[in-house]
C-alpha cells in the first residue's frame, strides 16, 4: 500500500495572500490532473449586500479585495448609477479611469516583485516594491489613503485632484515609467528568469477562449479582449490606448502584458491630465437612496481581468440581488489546464502568472499514481523545491 | 536601552497568517518588509514556520474555513507566544461583521496580545503596534 | 432610444434557432446589454447556438431567488456585447450542465449549486467550491429563507 505523510502545515509566506487550495496528481516531476477547490476567502459578502443600503454596501464591496478595490468600486457605483439612469459629471469620470489606472500600476507592479520572489529573484522584488511606493504615495496624494481609496461614490468621486496634485502625479509618472523600462529591459534579458518564465504554463489561444480566461492570461496567448476596448466605461471611449497582447501564450507572456500595460497606463492617466474637463465631481444623491426596479449588467477591466456585477433591484433602498464574479475565479480552469503536463517545479510560478487574488495556496495535496503516494506540501516548500529544481537542471531542461 | 539595541539581544520571530483578509492588510504587512519601512532593522524577522516563531501576525476577520488553520498553527507554537491582530477585520470583524462566514475578529478564536486597528493601517502603524508589543514584552 | 440593430438580430436569429415560442421575454436596455428568458428545456440548445454566432465567453453565471423559484442567469459575452440568458427552475431544482459547450462555464455551475441547491446534471464535478468543508448540507446560503442571523446562529454558534 502507498506510504502517505503529511507535512505539518506552515504558515503562508509573507509573499502570499489568501489561501487556497489545489490538489495535484502527478507522476514523478510531472503533473498530470489539477482539482482545484477555493473558498478559504468566503465571507458572505453577497448575502450581506442584500441587507445593507447602496450606500453601506460601498465600503463592503470595496474590500472584496484590497488590491483591486478601485475596480469593484468603480463596477458597483455605475452599476447603480445606470439602475437609476444618473449620469455623472465628465470631469468625475476622468478622475475615475485616473485612479483605475494608478490601481493597475499598484497591482502590475505588486505581482511583478511577488512573480521575481517565486523564483527565488528577492533582490528584484525587494527593487520592484521599493519603486510600487512611488504610485502607493501618488494614491495617498489624491485619496487620503494608500490601500482602499474609496474615490468613486454613487454620483461621482469624492475628491477633486488639485493642480498642486496634478505636479506631483505628473512627477511620479515620470520615475515609475523609466523604472518599468528599466524592468521591462531585466525581464526580456535575464536568464534566471527567462529559463522559469519561456516556454511555461502553456495555454493555447483555443484553451484560453474555451475556458473563458479574462485579463492579462488571456491576452498573453494573443487574443486582443479588453473590457474598456469593448465595452468602454466611464471615459475609456474617449482616451486613446493600446490592448496589449502577446502571442507566446506562456508566463513570459503574461509577465510582458502586465509590464506594457504600465506603460500603457502611465501614458494614458498624462493623457487624462492633458485633457481633464472643468467643472463638478459629482452630483448628489439621497443617503437612504431607492433605486427602480429592474436589472444591471456592469463590467469593468480589473488588473487581472474582466470583472462583472449583476444587480437585480425590486426598488427599495437595498439591492434584492447582487452577483459579484472577480476575474481570479475566470481563470482557475484556464490555470488548471496550464499546470497539466509541465513540471511540480513549475507549479509556483505558473499559479502566480495568473495573479491570483488569493494566495498561491498555503497548501496543496500531491499524490503520485506512479508511486501511490500522496502529501501536503506547504507553498514555501513547493517554492523552494523549484528553485532548487531549477538550479540542478540549468540549461537541461527546456 | 534604545530599539536597535534590544531588538539585537534577542530577535523576534514573526509569522503571517491570512485569517480570511482581503489583501489590504497582508500587502501593508508585507511592504512594512521593503526597504522604505524595513521592518527587520527592528530585528524582527519574517519566519516560515510555527514552530519557530514567537509573534503570530494575523490578517483577516476568521473565515470558518480558516478557523482550524489558525488554532493548529497557534497551538503548534512554543512559549511564550504572542498574537497581533493587524487591521479592523482581525480586531472585529471590520466591515465583515454579521456576514454568515465569519467569526468577528481573531480574539473570538485565540487569545490577542496586541490590536492594530486601520483599513489598512499603513506601514508604519503596523511596525509601531509590532514594536510598542515587542517593548512590552521586554525585548 | 433606438436599439442597435445588430442587438435585434441577435434575438431575432435565436428565436430562429430555438423557437420564438419558446423565447418567453427580452429586452435591450441599451446598447451592449441583452437580457433574454428561454423555456428552461431549450437551455443548451440557446447557449450551443449562442456560442456558435459567437458569444463564447461566459462571463459568470449568477442565481437568483425570486420567491417562486430560482432564475440562473447565464451570462455569455461577444466581444463588448453582454447578454444574460434567464432560465427558471424549482428549489432544488435540475438544470442541465453546460460545461460540455462551454467548457469555461464548470465553476459558475459549481458555485450556484453550493449557493442555491441546483443540481447540474452530467457536469463533472458538483463539490464544495467555496462554501467550508463542514457546511451542513442542504443549506444553501443565498436563499432568502436563510436570514443571516439564522445562518450565524446555525453555524457559527452566535447571533
Amino acid at each position: 500500500m502507498g506510504e502517505e505523510f503529511l507535512v505539518p502545515i506552515g504558515p503562508q509566506h509573507p509573499a502570499l495572500k489568501e489561501p487556497e487550495n489545489f490538489m495535484l496528481t502527478v507522476d514523478g516531476e510531472y503533473v498530470v490532473d489539477v482539482r482545484a477547490r477555493i473558498g478559504y476567502n468566503h465571507r458572505g459578502i453577497e448575502k450581506a449586500m442584500e441587507d445593507r443600503t447602496y450606500i453601506q454596501n460601498l465600503y463592503i464591496v470595496e474590500r472584496v479585495c484590497g488590491i483591486c478595490s478601485d475596480s469593484h468600486m468603480t463596477c458597483y457605483v455605475q452599476c447603480v448609477e445606470e439602475a437609476m439612469d444618473l449620469e455623472i459629471p465628465e470631469r468625475a469620470e476622468y478622475i475615475r479611469v485616473i485612479v483605475a489606472e494608478l490601481e493597475r500600476i499598484h497591482s502590475h507592479l505588486l505581482w511583478l516583485g511577488v512573480a521575481a520572489h517565486e523564483i527565488g529573484f528577492d533582490t528584484l522584488f525587494f527593487y520592484i516594491w521599493r519603486d510600487r511606493e512611488v504610485v502607493m504615495d501618488l494614491l495617498e496624494l489624491i485619496s487620503g489613503n494608500r490601500v482602499n481609496y474609496a474615490m468613486p461614490t454613487i454620483g461621482g468621486v469624492r475628491r477633486d485632484i488639485t493642480p498642486e496634485m496634478e505636479k506631483e502625479l505628473r512627477k511620479g509618472l515620470k520615475i515609475l515609467y523609466e523604472r518599468t523600462e528599466y524592468y521591462k529591459q531585466i525581464c526580456l534579458n535575464e536568464k534566471t528568469i527567462l529559463q522559469r518564465a519561456v516556454g511555461v504554463g502553456i495555454l493555447t489561444p483555443r484553451q484560453a477562449v474555451e475556458l473563458c480566461a479574462v485579463g492579462p492570461t488571456l491576452r498573453a496567448s494573443g487574443i486582443k479582449s479588453d473590457v474598456r476596448a469593448d465595452d468602454p466605461y466611464i471615459a475609456y471611449d474617449r482616451i486613446p490606448f493600446e490592448v496589449v497582447t502577446y502571442d507566446w501564450c506562456d508566463v513570459a507572456a503574461r509577465v510582458m502584458v502586465r509590464i506594457d500595460e504600465v506603460l500603457e497606463a502611465i501614458k494614458m492617466i498624462e493623457y487624462c491630465l492633458d485633457h481633464m474637463p472643468r467643472g463638478p465631481i459629482r452630483v448628489k444623491v439621497p443617503v437612504m437612496m431607492k433605486v427602480p426596479e429592474g436589472e444591471v449588467v456592469s463590467r469593468v477591466e480589473a488588473p487581472r481581468g474582466e470583472l462583472i456585477h449583476y444587480l437585480v433591484s425590486r426598488g427599495g433602498i437595498k439591492p434584492y440581488r447582487y452577483k459579484i464574479r472577480s476575474p481570479t475565479l475566470g481563470n482557475i480552469p484556464a490555470v488548471c489546464e496550464m499546470l497539466k503536463g509541465g513540471y511540480i517545479a513549475d507549479v509556483p510560478i505558473v499559479l502566480a502568472a495568473i495573479d491570483p487574488c488569493f494566495s498561491c495556496t498555503d497548501r496543496i495535496v500531491f499524490y503520485d499514481v506512479g508511486k501511490d503516494k500522496r502529501w501536503v506540501w506547504t507553498h514555501e516548500q513547493l517554492r523552494r523545491y523549484g528553485i532548487e529544481f531549477y538550479k540542478r537542471n540549468r540549461g537541461e531542461v527546456r | 536601552m534604545g530599539i536597535l539595541t534590544w531588538a539585537r539581544t534577542r530577535s523576534p520571530w514573526l509569522l503571517h497568517f491570512n485569517a480570511g483578509a482581503c489583501n489590504a492588510c497582508d500587502i501593508e504587512v508585507l511592504a512594512a518588509l521593503t526597504p522604505r519601512f524595513d521592518l527587520e532593522r527592528f530585528g524582527a524577522i519574517l519566519k516560515g514556520s510555527p514552530r519557530h516563531a514567537d509573534v503570530l501576525v494575523v490578517t483577516g476577520s476568521v473565515t470558518r474555513q480558516v478557523k482550524d488553520r489558525l488554532v493548529r498553527i497557534y497551538e503548534q507554537m512554543p512559549e511564550p507566544k504572542f498574537v497581533v491582530a493587524v487591521g479592523s477585520c482581525a480586531c472585529a470583524g471590520g466591515v465583515f461583521q454579521r456576514c454568515y462566514n465569519v467569526y468577528e475578529g481573531v480574539d473570538k478564536i485565540i487569545p490577542v496580545d496586541a490590536y492594530i486597528p486601520g483599513c489598512p493601517p499603513k506601514p508604519e502603524a503596523i511596525i509601531d503596534g509590532v514594536v510598542k508589543l515587542l517593548k512590552k514584552l521586554g525585548y | 432610444m433606438s436599439v442597435p440593430e445588430d442587438h435585434l438580430k441577435v434575438v431575432e436569429d435565436l428565436k430562429k434557432a430555438v423557437g420564438a415560442e419558446n423565447v418567453l421575454e427580452w429586452s435591450i436596455p441599451r446598447e451592449r446589454r441583452i437580457f433574454v428568458r428561454v423555456k428552461t428545456e431549450k437551455l443548451r440548445d440557446s447557449v450551443r447556438h449562442l456560442r456558435d454566432v459567437g458569444f463564447k465567453h461566459v462571463s459568470t453565471i449568477s442565481g437568483v431567488d425570486t420567491g417562486d423559484g430560482i432564475d440562473v442567469v447565464y451570462h455569455l459575452a461577444r466581444g463588448g456585447v453582454s447578454l444574460a440568458l434567464k432560465v427558471r427552475t424549482d428549489y432544488e431544482g435540475k438544470l442541465p450542465t453546460i460545461s460540455d459547450i462551454i467548457p469555461g462555464a464548470v465553476l459558475y455551475e459549481r458555485e450556484v449549486h453550493d449557493l442555491f441547491g441546483v443540481v447540474f446534471e452530467n457536469h463533472p464535478d458538483l463539490s464544495r467550491l467555496i462554501l467550508p468543508d463542514d457546511w451542513p448540507e442542504g443549506v444553501y446560503p443565498l436563499l432568502k429563507k436563510w436570514k443571516i442571523e439564522d445562518l450565524r446562529r446555525r453555524l457559527m454558534g452566535s447571533g
